[in-house]
């Protein structure tokens, strides 16, 4: 009788055992199940940011994927101040979310989730290129797919979710409201510690010859 | 109400309206010529040097072209230009010289500036106005109720001195075929 109590007690024990280690141990991946990696905020900040961070020009863009002036911004004077200034090392560009559009911030969080992979700029510019297609529906899936590998997407898609992206873009935002930021496309550019607000857009030129009076300066 | 009280009247009108826009103007050419990294009504925002002019046109400059309706060598043109217009338009009106004139002038600009601002409000862009340099003066309803209220005062400061002026040459015709004045009776 104690035999049979005893062989209870040791069955109970190591279906107890089996069920927790079911519950807490890592769930085997299904076949086409994408494992989502652990990202940080400073690894999604990071991804927005291009040039050295000790260049004597440092431009902060708040920028929405669905304004069209930021649309102008982006794609007509940061890309041009990107090959010129920001890979010589004269300007350093860090660019926030700063949404408020409907679909907005849908595109934010796919463009902050390929930040922490390192793709921001293509799915950025897709984001700005293409928003007559997107702005109207909020599809922005097809947009970020098409610049993306499909494994890629996959992770951006499941990031996408993540409380981490959505947190970057709400922290973005929330500076962007410390500052002072109430329409887009507005940069900040600190030169000697001093940081002097540009709203709207500006074109090329003229920003570039603004860069070159600091610089000289 | 006299005529010489109305005359009088007139006259203090004219000036402190005149005195009024000179500042306004004088004001907003200090706005975009000082220093863009000193703080306003500061000994270092008098400092004003060839790099730091260079700077801050190029920061007016911008501002130009955030309401998209010149090319880069008009806003260029406009953005080296309009600080040293507005500059002696509010010396000459703080000094009264030439005033039907450049009051005529100050006038015409007004309406300008108010006119591209109106276009801007309307077409929803969401700038700044740039008028008295850099910040963040947002272009909203009331700024153009101001500009109406800038616009009217020149008005006003216009008509003003035209009337004036003609106000002395009439006396300056009438004068001398008055006669010779009367005197009064010997006792």
């Amino acid at each position: 009788m104690k035999a049979l109590a005893n062989r209870f007690a040791l069955a109970a024990f190591l279906l107890a055992v089996f069920t927790a280690s079911s519950f807490a141990g890592p769930r085997p991946r299904r076949p086409g199940q994408t494992a989502v990696p652990k990202i940080t905020l400073q690894q999604i900040a990071q991804g927005k940011t291009f040039g050295v961070s000790n260049a004597p020009i440092r431009i902060d863009a708040y920028t929405d994927f669905e304004c069209p002036h930021c649309q102008d911004l982006y794609l007509n004077t940061l890309r041009p101040l990107i090959d010129e200034y920001v890979s010589s090392g004269k300007v350093y560009l860090v660019d926030h979310d700063f949404p408020f559009h409907p679909y907005s911030r849908i595109a934010a969080y796919y463009a902050d989730a390929a930040a922490a992979l390192g793709r921001f700029s293509p799915v950025a510019q897709a984001l700005f290129l293409h928003q007559n297609e997107w702005s109207y529906t909020g599809k922005v899936e097809p947009i970020v797919a098409a610049v993306l590998s499909p494994a890629k997407m996959r992770i951006v898609q499941a990031l996408a979710q993540t409380s981490v992206v959505h947190q970057a873009v709400q922290d973005d935002y929330n500076q962007g409201m410390r500052l002072g930021v109430n329409q887009t496309p507005t940069m900040y550019i600190t030169h000697n510690g001093q940081k002097m607000p540009i709203v709207g857009f500006v074109s090329y030129p003229i920003l570039r010859r603004y860069i070159d009076a600091l610089l000289h300066q | 109400m006299t005529p010489q009280t109305r005359t009088r009247l007139r006259h203090w009108l004219l000036l402190v309206g005149r005195l009024a826009l000179g500042a306004l103007f004088l004001f907003a050419a200090y706005g975009k010529l000082r220093p863009v990294d000193s703080a306003p009504f500061t000994l270092a925002s008098l400092k004003i040097t060839p790099n730091s002019l260079d700077v801050s046109m190029m920061m007016f400059a911008m501002q130009i072209d955030s309401y998209q309706m010149l090319p880069s060598w008009g806003v260029m043109a406009l953005s080296h230009t309009l600080p040293w217009l507005e500059l002696a338009i509010g010396l000459f009106l703080v000094s009264g010289l030439l005033l039907r004139w450049v009051s005529l002038l100050t006038t015409l600009l007004l309406t300008v500036f108010f006119a591209v601002l109106v276009h801007s409000y309307l077409a929803g862009m969401q700038i700044n106005c740039g008028c008295f340099g850099p910040g963040a003066e947002k272009l909203t309803g009331s700024r153009l109720l101001l500009e109406v209220l800038f616009l009217a005062v020149a008005l006003a400061v216009t008509i003003g001195a035209f009337f004036e002026a003609r106000a002395r040459r009439l006396a300056r015709v009438t004068v001398p075929s008055a006669g010779p004045p009367e005197t009064a009776p010997a006792d």
